[in-house]
Parts: structure tokens; sequence; C-alpha cells
């Protein structure tokens, strides 16, 4: 008899123990993050139909409220937003909680929003990646297919690095060197990805043509060119930042107007004479289309207060990107020229092949 | 500073009541998420990852690290006791530790997993503490040609897992082949066999089809002979053992096997992206081929446990490597460590170990004695952890069963992922109906993509040539391993079969 108590306190134990976990996790269970038929999810035209009469759009937020971030837990995207997941929760009195959906270059997350029922709980926290997966084709909905809510975070400090070895110091050294020897530099890339229409627009504006090799990810990246099987990436410097430091990598800089503020050493491809604008990773926060104007308003003026009292800016500076508000209407501006320059590049690309 | 003062600083540093208390709740927390099928390690460090922001950087890494190695040995337990593997690195474990259990065995198998676990992760926190700078210097010689090599080596060894018929071994490999083919395409991002679902755009995750695999087919047929259960169903264990449960003679006659799986773990941590279930696989493997008894295998010996466990657990010291050296991450935890580096103002790197020393070596600290409490914690706990066996399965398997859906739900947020457990269980019984091996599918479902992934970027290196593959030394040495040991296993089979020794063999399967 004992023993069985025993086991059955074992189990009990368990139990709370994982049940505690997933409380933690994600507590969805509240949150109707998922349309519960999941399959019809590629039909597009959300369907708001369902305004339920219990969410009194002022009192928002009621209950948790999830951030899907669709990119992996520890990365930098996920990091921003668990930041801002925590101001938020200290403003808001309710719990702002941070979900994790990775997959299909992030597709799967940028979708679960996109289907999710538009009352506020659940907000899609991502960056240029919506637009190229819809320019290339992965995933269904670009930007025009949420309402766009505030920008947040701008990261400009994205530039192509060589080893401290290379024949070649600067842009424009690089230019003459790649053009005296064309396909013959190796660029690793993540083909399709945010980097790879970067090299992209690289080759347009200088007429040079790289040997283009897919590596994988920033960090795969960066043991590529330090193991010597590609000669240069495009990469943010955080990712580089201690090979820059130890003297393995250069710096090239960044194809941006003027130098970023995080990292004012670092020169821009413009004052090296080149003719060279690519804009960064610009994150921002998106609702499923429907969601009640106050709800956004609310979430709008919240975020706007965080910059207006200086409670954000120095958590995203340590991260070491930069904190820059954008009404939704700026930021729809600046996503829309940036869809286009992302949809002009991939045409190129596809003539080209 | 040399680095014996370092440790010794980092030592006293970690001897306090904070650091102690993070040490015991990190284990603990670690070994419960490990043993629940379900959840894993993985998602004990994403859960406590925003917990240690507020800390500073050597609590932040004390607890981070404690919950890893508490994850990866809390596997075992559910493994041995009931044939589900608690995380996707205990795998290899359920192969002969449940076996060992169904013989009354649980206790001195869990004695086993336990000590193999602590002495696999020592092997390699010292291989960590003092070789860690060069052995990173391997991972650089490493390209994607490398990498499909390296693949292509561990896939080859299905021959091995496929017992005495291949036919269903490698049908049983293709299967899972072609499962991790299902989404989208490595590097072009082409959908294969995705139906119009855009669910299946990414594929199916690792976690829930292992949770399928193992956990669904094992409630399923359990729920098969459920009406003919009765008392004779119950295996009378031998509770009643001292020490660890075995004799020092059994310890000494493990000590190659021992030493060759926690080098296989290591190797296999330290270059990026293999990961744990694979090491023990591969490690599981290699002891059966070298063994001198290769039948006795999956019977419920010593020797299948001790490989299995000493490698998943030397592989959280290989990891470790290329992350602190590098600051490249090799599995789902070490880039959350990687981005608690972030947080914490560090860049992991070649940096690191001047700029942060007194981190490195709290890390280190912080691994051996959370490896010493995760000793403590499982022995003393050895003799409740049996009793779970005293639960009858007809209440612990439902049990089990909304853990697994809940885990598989977590592993990525999504219902998808809960759904898929339900068609890799009913898959897997079937198999287990018709007698096809699910080692060799889990195998190369888990290589599947790192394979595919590999080849295409290795074929744009090479500009297409696949015969360049072979002007690179090392994958030239893998490539040509691979082809002779699927010769020489077909080779022996078909000897074996002529000679009419087939029959005697086929009672072992």
């Amino acid at each position: 008899m004992k023993k069985k108590l025993l086991a059955l306190l074992i189990c009990a134990v368990l139990i709370a123990g994982a049940l505690a976990g997933c409380g933690n996790s994600g507590s969805p269970s509240k949150t109707p993050a998922n349309t519960p038929g999941s399959t019809p999810a590629s039909t597009p035209g959300s369907t708001p139909s369902s305004t339920s009469p219990g969410t009194n759009t002022t009192s928002w937020p009621t209950g948790p409220v999830s951030i899907i971030v669709p990119a992996s837990a520890g990365g930098g995207t996920d990091l921003l937003a668990r930041v801002v997941a925590e101001k938020l929760t200290q403003k808001l009195g309710q719990s702002f909680v941070v979900v994790n959906v990775t997959g299909a270059g992030g597709s799967n997350g940028i979708s679960q929003v996109h289907d999710a029922k538009p009352d506020g709980n659940t907000i899609l926290f991502f960056h240029n990646a919506l637009l190229i997966n819809k320019v290339s084709g992965i995933s269904n909905y670009s930007y025009d297919g949420f309402e766009v809510g505030p920008h947040l975070v701008s990261d400009i400090a994205t530039g192509f690095y060589v080893r401290s070895d290379a024949p070649y110091k600067t842009y424009s050294e690089l230019v003459e060197y790649a053009l005296a020897h064309p396909g013959e530099v190796t660029m690793g890339v993540e083909v399709g990805g945010f980097t790879y229409l970067m090299v992209k627009s690289f080759e347009a504006a200088t007429g040079v043509q790289f040997n283009m090799v897919d590596v994988g990810s920033n960090a795969e990246k960066c043991t590529a060119l330090l193991g010597g099987h590609i000669d240069i990436m495009p990469n943010q410097y955080s990712t580089a930042a201690g090979y820059i430091k130890s003297g393995d990598f250069i710096a090239l800089g960044f194809p941006a107007e003027e130098r970023s503020e995080v990292y004012p050493d670092v020169p821009t491809a413009k004052e090296q004479g080149l003719d060279w604008l690519y804009s960064g990773y610009e994150f921002g926060f998106f609702f499923p289309k429907g969601t009640p104007k106050e709800i956004q308003e609310k979430f709008n003026s919240t975020i706007k207060g965080l910059f207006d009292n200086n409670e954000i800016q120095q958590s995203i500076l340590d991260l070491g990107n930069e904190p820059v508000y954008m009404s939704p209407e700026e930021f729809t501006e600046k996503l829309k020229s940036m869809e286009e320059n992302y949809t002009k590049l991939m045409a190129d690309v596809q003539a080209g092949r | 500073m040399n680095p014996l003062s370092l440790f010794a600083d980092a030592f006293l540093g970690m001897m306090n009541p904070t650091a102690i208390l993070l040490l015991i709740a990190g284990v603990a927390v670690g070994i419960v998420f490990g043993s629940i099928p379900g959840l894993s390690a993985s998602m004990a460090v994403a859960l406590f990852l925003p917990v240690t922001f507020a800390m500073d950087s050597h609590e932040a890494f004390t607890l981070l690290v404690s919950l890893y190695i508490g994850g990866i040995s809390g596997g075992l337990i559910s493994a041995i006791l009931i044939n589900i593997p608690g995380t996707p690195s205990s795998v290899a474990t359920c192969f002969d530790g449940h076996p060992m259990a169904k013989k009354g065995q649980a206790s001195k198998a869990l004695g086993v997993g336990v000590v193999f676990s602590f002495l696999g992760g020592l092997f390699s926190f010292l291989i960590l503490m003092f070789v860690a700078p060069s052995l990173a210097k391997v991972t650089l010689k490493f390209s994607a040609i490398e990498y499909f090599a390296v693949c292509l080596f561990a896939l080859s060894m299905i021959a091995a897992l496929a017992g005495n018929n291949m036919v269903k071994g490698l049908l049983s490999g293709c299967l899972g082949l072609i499962f991790s083919l299902v989404g989208m395409a490595p590097i072009d991002g082409v959908k294969r066999f995705t139906f119009g679902i855009t669910e299946l755009n990414s594929g199916f995750d690792i976690l829930p089809t292992l949770i399928g695999v193992f956990a669904i087919a094992e409630v399923l047929s359990f729920a098969e002979n459920v009406t003919k259960l009765n008392k004779a169903t119950h295996i009378k264990q031998d509770t009643r053992i001292k020490g660890f449960g075995f004799t020092w003679k059994e310890f000494v006659s493990q000590k190659w096997n021992f030493l060759r799986s926690a080098a296989i773990g290591t190797i296999i941590g330290i270059l990026p992206g293999i990961g744990g279930s694979t090491a023990g696989m591969l490690a599981y493997i290699t002891a059966k081929k070298t063994s001198k008894y290769p039948e006795k295998f999956g019977t419920g010996i010593m020797d299948g446990l001790v490989a299995s466990e000493t490698s998943n657990n030397a592989v959280v010291g290989g990891a470790l490597i290329p992350l602190l050296t590098l600051g490249i991450p090799g599995d789902g935890v070490t880039a959350m460590l990687l981005g608690a580096f972030m947080i914490h103002g560090l860049t992991p790197g070649p940096l690191l170990f001047v700029d942060a020393p007194d981190v490195v070596y709290t890390i280190f600290v912080a691994c051996i004695l959370a490896n010493v409490i995760m000793l403590v914690m499982e022995l003393g706990g050895m003799r409740v952890f049996v009793r779970l066996l005293n639960i009858p399965k007809q209440i612990l398997l439902p049990i089990v069963l909304v853990l697994c859906t809940v885990g598989a739900y977590a592993s990525n947020n999504r219902i998808f992922d809960a759904q898929s457990i339900i068609i890799f269980g009913i898959m897997s019984y079937l198999m287990g109906k018709v007698k096809i091996p699910t080692a060799p599918f889990i195998l190369s479902f888990i290589l599947g993509g790192l394979l595919e992934t590999n080849l295409r970027r290795g074929l744009m290196y090479t500009k297409g040539s696949f015969w360049k593959f072979f002007t690179h030394p090392i994958a030239a040495v893998f490539i040509v391993v691979a082809i002779l040991f699927v010769a020489w296993t077909v080779f022996k089979q078909i000897r074996e079969r002529r000679s009419g020794k087939a029959n005697q063999d086929a009672v072992a399967d």
C-alpha cells in the first residue's frame, strides 16, 4: 500500500512539474493562437466574423498575450522580443509571453498569426524576412496581410567581412579585385535570405560577380570564413564582433547613409566612394487583419510611451541594435519601399538564371 | 593567470548558498524534464533562459549548465523503465536498458546508466578544460563536404542496425529518409510532399517524430494486450541492491567500451548540428560491432547501455567546445547558451578566454559540480524511480500519453506537431507488427536533412562535381569507409546464409 501511495505521489510531482513548466513556456492554453481546424490555413482572407462580445476593446488586455516570434529561442530576434515583452507586462498588467514558432524560414509563425483570432491576444514580432519570404514564394503573406503595428528596432550593422589576410581590405579594393577575377571570389550566403539579396544588390550596383555558395546561418558563415572555405561573407556585426576584435576578420563597412550609432568605427560603403545602399533589418509588430483599432492604438501608444520615457532604449542598445520608434504609418511606408526593392532584386535573380 | 588558479577561484566563487542552490535546483528540474517523455533538456533551458536575464553572468550559466546536464541524463530513467526515451539523446538507451528492466534488473540498469552518464560527462569536461582550443580547430576543417561524408558514414550504420533482415532494415531506413524530405527543400525552398498543407512546409520535427515512434507505439501495443492483463505481467524487481547495482568486475570489463563511447560522444559533440541521439546510436552500434558477443545486444546486457549513456553525456562537453572557443552553437541548447552570452554582454569566440576567463571557468566548475550532483541525486532516487514500475500501466501510460501530447505541442507551439505524433505512432506500431525495426527509421530521419543540406552545399562548392568530394582527404576517408562497411556487412550476411548459420542467428533477433 505504502509503495503504491509513494508511486502515485511521484506521479503527481512529475505532472505538477510538467504543468508548471508548460504554464510558463507558452500558456497558450488560454490564447487561441491556433484556429482549431488548421488544415484550411492556406485559405486567404482572415475571418474576423467571431468578434466575441466578451472582449471589451478598451479593457484589452484581459488575458495573457502571445508575441509570436518566428525564430528560435536565444537568437537576436527572440532576445529583442523578450526585452519588450517584459516591459509590456509591466505596463499593461497582463503577461506578454514570447512564443517561438520556427520552421519554413519563419513562415510557420507568420501564418499562425495570420490565422489567429484578431482579438489582440496574438501579435507577430518579426523583421524584413516577412517581405523576403513572400517575394521568394516561401510564405503566402507579406506585410499587407496584417495590420502593421509600430516599429521598434533598426539594425543597419550588416555588411561584408573578409579574413585579415585577404588581398582586399576596402570595398573599392574588393570591387577592383573581383572585376579582375570574375567568379573567383567565393561568397558564403544563405540562398534566398536577407543577406543573399544584399549580395545581389551589391552585384547589381558594382557589376562584379561572385561565386555564391550556401553555407547557412550567420554563425555558420563565420565558421566557413574562418576555416577558409569561403573568401567573404555578408553578416551582422554582432555575430562577427569577436573575430574582428581578435584580428581574424575585417569589416568592410555597412551599406547605409550614415554610420551606425552602435558601431561608429565602422565606415559606410558610401564614404568609400561606393554608390551602394541596402536597408538593414527593421523589426516591428504586426496584428492579424481585423484586430480592433482601439487595441492597435493602445498597443502603439504603450510602445511609444516606452520610448518617450526612455525606458527601453538601453536594453535594445545592449543587444547591439538601434532603438528607433516609427508609427505604424511610417513603418508601412518603409516596408513598402523595401518590398519594392526586394521584388526588383528577385526578378533580376530569376531573369539571370 | 594560470588555469589552475582560475579554476580554484571559480570553485571558491561557487561555494556560496545561491550558487549551490542553483546547481541543485537546475539539476533537479533538468532531471524531471529529461525523464518525462515529450519534455526535453532544450525545453528546460528555453524555459529558464528569461529567468537568467536578471541574474549575474556567473549565476546564469551555473543554472543553465545544470539544467542541460540534468536534462540529458534524466532521459535514461523513462528509457529504461517504460521503453520510452525521455529525451532524443536516450533513444539507444532503450535498446538494452528496457530489456534489462524486463529481466528484473531495473535497478542495475539505472545504476549502470547513471554511473556511466557521470563518467561520460566527466570525460568530456576534462577534454573541454584541457584541449578545447586545439580541438576546436578541427571544426574549422569541416566544410559541407566533410559533413556530408560524416553523415553518409553514420547512415551506413543502418546496415548494422538492420539486424538479420537487411531488406527490412533498408526499408525502414528509406522510410526515414522519405519522411525527412517532407517540407521545404534546403537552399532553394522548393516545397515537397506538402500536398498544399501549410503546416507541412517545415516538415516533421524530430521531437514529435521520436515521441510518436517510441511513446505512442508503446502505448498502442500495450493497449492491444490490455484485456489480457493480470498479475502475471508484473515483473519481480530485484530492488535490494547494494551500492551502484553492479560489481567492480563488471565495471572494469567496460573500460574499452567506455573510452570508445566517450570519444565518440565528444567528437560528435564537437561537430555542430549532429547531436546526442546520433552519438548514442553510433556508440551503441560500434560497441555491438566490436563486441565478442554481438548477438546478445538487444537482449538486455550492460554493454549497450554503457555505450549509449556514456556517449550521450559526453556530447555535452563536446558541444561546449565550439561554443566557447569559436562562438558556434552545436545544438538547440548551445544556441540558447549563445543567447545568454549576448544578454550578459559577452561574445563567445577566440577572445572569450581572454575577456572573461572567470565566466569560462565558472562554466567548467558548474559542469563538473552539476555532474556530481546529478550522480548523487539519481543514485539516491534510484529506489524511488524503480517504483514507477509498480504503477499499473493502464494508469501510467495514459498520463504518459498526455505529457507526450503536451510536449509535442510545446516543441514548437503548433497543434500540428501534436497531431503528427499520432501518425508516427500508428506507423511505428504497424512496423512492429510486421517486424520492421524502427531504429534505422530514426537514424535516417535524423540524418536525412543534414545529409541532403550538406550534399547540396557541397555540390555548390565543387560546382556540381561529385568526384571532387574525393579531393578532400577527410571526406574521402569517411566515404570510403562507409562503402567498405556496407560491402563487408552484405558480404558477411551472404556467407552466413550460405553456410546455413542464418537460422541460428535469427533466434537472437
